[in-house]
């Protein structure tokens, strides 16, 4: 039953087993570390869609081979997938290898999302929007549309079935995914999850962020005092979470540790954050109060960091507060000028950059920022650089006034 | 020239239509400050959106922020810059006719 | 082991604006007047809401006389079926809208609501109907807990903005995106309410309201928040019923929210008991609709005197298939609010649950099994008890 849920008394240590990420930077774990270790900027001119009369014309695109990773899914599925459902995919197999986890039973899958299957929905309306309407593919395109296939995708991919939790919390819904499958882990309701978060190029997202002036026309630059706005990308994270004795038990390698989440509303403005960002220090502060762990012991902050205006001042205020006398000397970075804000994917994406910085002890440096947005009290992490990280923090705000927070530590 | 009533009537139908104004046109002053504090409360969101609406409807560009700031302060200041933009374009104006 | 109850309910629907029109409806049984049956001898009032409202525009009131909209035939007509038509004209769809509310409620003046679309107006509304009803309920904003769940979410505004992209970029509306976002009517129910807690907005099938329910009996049962609203939306636009046609050509595409209030204490009675929520029977490679409707079945008792059930058929034979075999066994009393109101998705689903609780609460039975066979992801079922004094 959902509910009452059977619950093997807690609380249970979760930790993390596999990670699978897909961006601009490329695919796996690999190509994406090498990348953010330096602070490669994958940006380059969009190409899914018509971008000659909107104000930005640039995007984190992923170079989506045509192959697909090795799944149980059927060659009819294989040919109606989505971008969406691709790239999910790709990060979906990286994790279930590396975890080593075996198909069958009942596994919990909670994700991520803001835009599902967008490309498809978008191809569905410019098609019945023609005078003679055409039918055929249609049913297809609204079915795929939706984000349950997307889960559906995955679940049948590597056979398993589970209740599946799609979370549309804008841009925190990959950090709200993973902190609630870090709950149903923690609370004894499943020994395994699979969780992350993820987001396809979408025509009506990137005209609708540039009709709110909110894309930078120059270069997406978090933090720095001449920043002009995000820079949109796509991809996907996934993970799998489980409890400590189960990892154990099967001897499996262990990537990281899930110890905190935190999450706050911030009820100021549907678009906005408030100036003094009070709902994002309450999500850090609930992640750290949860975990046990005070600012002085957090070895490195990957903000939200969209380089509009009006985040980075708020998030700046927020993790001064936070932070307090730590702040003079914690690192911080955004990596969305490296692979874009992915909206739904941001949150996942950026955990798996967390769990790098713990597994390989370096810092990814925010490219191009050139004057340090003086709000800042913290350094912003500008040059790669190697560095004893024990425990790092995630953020994740967005529209809707939806905050998340995550916090991670080393596994030794 | 000062933007003839005529033309602040059409400004303040473009605002309700435009921003779902849960106010009526004969609501709106003239010279009612349209943002901050003690104004009819519209954000930026709102700026965004009364740009694209005399783009729409005037066919005035307020690209530049600044510029939009200082045009949309009031309906008063949006009737001047669109009769300053009707000028520009056809010479001396007609009597508060907008281009349809 | 903690127990969850049922303290409030609010719906909004085609029927209008609260429980009561939902109930009414439900109780009439068959469908709600069809534009056939209300021509039929039936002087047309001049403003007829036959003719194509503009769905997207909800707060001009209709134009029909004062007096007429007073009177019980207004009520009816506006729940009649009215008509969306995709742009190009050639393909009209059958519609429950949600009338025009008259009178204007006062908290649609809040400033976070001006922009907003139908959807959200349909789900503050019926959140804080489910907060009136539940009185004695101490409702502290920061140790409340919103979950929504939705299938379209706010699609007219969606469907309006990339119309305006595909026409020119340059000039599409700013304000319509950021009510596009899923998220959009929870944002504005915790703004209006001053939640600064948890708030997640999920999205399925017709099953969404469903998980959210689960993950409001999560907080609660964790602790993590003290009350909770857990609200079904859905709004009707022609992409839609579009989209809808495709499955079941001539089912009514159906608008509006419900909302439930959930806590730990049962409060006054006659207490409404959360019992269980079954598994997520997915529809998953070899699982079809049809065992997954059997298994959800067979995780809920066996019928008994003074129990109903409210299922999830939409009218539409092979769509009910799956469900209709489930229940096979079932003889008693039994409701399908997408009978009378349409496919109404996420609202519809939440009605079924505004039913079930009604139902308990007036007396007219002990228990309720409720039955969501999804449209392509899962069927899951839950029931509510009589909580004993």
């Amino acid at each position: 039953m959902l509910f009452p849920s059977l619950t093997r008394t807690g609380p249970h240590r979760v930790v993390i087993t596999g990670a699978g990420i897909v961006t601009a930077l490329g695919l796996g774990w690999r190509a994406n570390a090498d990348g953010f270790r330096v602070g490669r900027r994958a940006f380059r001119p969009v190409s899914l869609f018509d971008v000659t009369r909107q104000r930005a014309r640039e995007a984190a695109e992923v170079d989506l081979p045509h192959a697909l990773p090795e799944t149980r899914l059927s060659a009819r599925t294989s040919r109606r997938l989505t971008r969406a459902s691709r790239q999910l995919l790709w990060a979906a197999a990286e994790a279930w290898r590396q975890a080593g986890w075996e198909a069958g039973g009942s596994l919990p899958l909670v994700l991520g999302t803001t835009g599902c299957g967008s490309e498809s929905g978008e191809q569905y309306y410019r098609l019945a929007l023609e005078p003679t309407p055409v039918r055929r593919g249609q049913p297809t395109r609204s079915l795929r549309h939706q984000g349950q296939r997307q889960a559906l995708d995955v679940a049948e991919a590597f056979g398993f079935e589970g209740p599946v939790t799609m979370i549309a919390n804008a841009c925190a819904s990959g950090s709200n995914a993973l902190g609630h499958a870090r709950e149903l882990v923690l609370t004894g309701r499943a020994e395994r999850v699979l969780a992350g978060g993820y987001d396809a190029l979408s025509q009506l997202a990137f005209a609708g962020f540039d009709s709110l002036q909110a894309l930078s026309t120059t270069l997406c630059r978090p933090f720095d005092a001449r920043r002009d706005g995000l820079g949109l990308g796509e991809g996907a994270a996934v993970l799998t979470l489980e409890s400590l004795d189960s990892a154990r038990r099967r001897g499996a390698d262990i990537l990281g540790e899930i110890i905190g989440y935190g999450a706050a509303t911030d009820c100021h403005h549907l678009a906005q954050p408030h100036p003094e960002g009070q709902a994002a220090f309450l999500s850090m502060q609930e992640a750290c109060a949860r975990a046990g762990v005070a600012p002085e012991s957090v070895g490195y902050v990957n903000a939200h960091g969209t380089g509009t205006v009006l985040n980075d001042a708020s998030e700046a205020l927020a993790i001064n507060r936070w932070a307090g006398l730590r702040a003079r000397d914690l690192p911080v970075s955004s990596t969305k000028g490296s692979v874009g804000h992915l909206l739904g994917g941001s949150g996942a994406v950026e955990a798996v950059v967390c769990l790098m910085v713990l597994r390989e002890q370096w810092l990814p440096p925010a490219p191009c920022v050139e004057t340090p947005d003086p709000a800042c009290a913290f350094p912003l992490v500008r040059q790669p650089r190697d560095a004893r990280v024990e425990i790092a923090l995630s953020n994740s705000f967005g529209f809707g006034g939806a905050n998340a927070t995550l916090l991670f530590r080393r596994w030794p | 020239m000062e933007p003839t009533d005529a033309l602040k009537a059409e400004v303040k139908q473009l605002l309700v239509a435009n921003l779902m104004l849960q106010v009526t046109e004969d609501q709106i002053g003239d010279n009612t400050p349209l943002f901050g504090p003690g104004s009819l409360g519209l954000d930026s969101v709102d700026a965004l959106q009364i740009v694209v609406a005399l783009d729409k409807q005037y066919g005035l560009k307020l690209s530049d922020p600044a510029a939009a700031k200082q045009a949309l302060e009031s309906v008063s200041a949006i009737a001047t810059a669109v009769r300053k933009h009707q000028e520009a374009q056809t010479g001396p104006p007609a009597a508060g006719t907008a281009p349809s | 082991m903690t127990r969850i109850f049922v303290r409030g309910a609010g719906a909004v629907s085609p029927a209008g604006w609260g429980v009561e029109p939902l109930l009414t409806a439900l109780r009439a049984g068959d469908p709600l007047p069809s534009v056939e049956s209300c021509s039929r001898g039936r002087e047309s009032a001049p403003s007829r809401a036959a003719e194509q409202r503009d769905p997207n525009d909800h707060r001009r009131p209709t134009l029909a006389a004062a007096a007429y909209q007073s009177t019980q035939q207004f009520k009816e007509d506006q729940a009649l079926l009215h008509e969306l038509r995709a742009p190009s004209g050639s393909r009209r769809f059958a519609a429950r809208l949600v009338p025009t509310p008259v009178p204007r409620p006062a908290w649609l003046a809040h400033p976070r609501l001006r922009r907003a679309s139908g959807i959200s107006q349909f789900a503050l509304s019926a959140a804080l109907e489910a907060i009136e009803s539940a009185p004695g309920t101490v409702l502290d904003a920061t140790r409340l807990g919103i979950v929504t769940g939705t299938h379209t979410a706010s699609i007219r505004y969606s469907e309006r903005f990339f119309g305006e992209v595909l026409d020119n970029p340059a000039t599409a509306s700013p304000m319509l995106f950021p009510e596009t976002v899923m998220n959009a009517p929870a944002s504005h129910m915790a703004a209006f309410l001053g939640c600064t807690g948890l708030c997640y907005s999920l999205v399925a099938d017709q099953t969404a309201f469903v998980q959210a329910l689960v993950v409001g009996c999560q907080w609660l049962v964790d602790e993590r928040v003290d009350t909770c609203l857990v609200v079904g939306m859905d709004e009707a636009a022609w992409p839609l019923a579009d989209a809808l046609d495709h499955f079941a050509h001539g089912l009514p595409v159906s608008e509006g929210a419900g909302a439930l209030l959930l806590t730990r204490q049962p409060g006054t009675p006659p207490a409404v008991e959360l019992k269980c929520i079954t598994d997520a029977h997915l529809y998953a490679a070899a699982a079809t609709k049809e065992p997954a409707a059997r298994a959800m079945r067979s995780q809920l008792p066996a019928e008994s005197p003074g129990e109903l059930l409210v299922d999830s058929r939409s009218g539409a034979p092979r769509l009910d298939r799956a469900e209709t075999l489930a229940w096979a066994d079932w003889r008693g009393a039994r409701i399908s609010p997408r009978l009378a109101l349409g496919e109404g998705l996420c609202a519809a689903t939440a009605w079924q649950f505004v039913a079930a609780r009604a139902a308990l609460t007036c007396g007219s039975a002990r228990a309720a099994n409720i039955s969501v066979v999804g449209a392509n992801l899962q069927s899951v079922g839950a029931r509510f008890e009589l909580a004993e004094e």
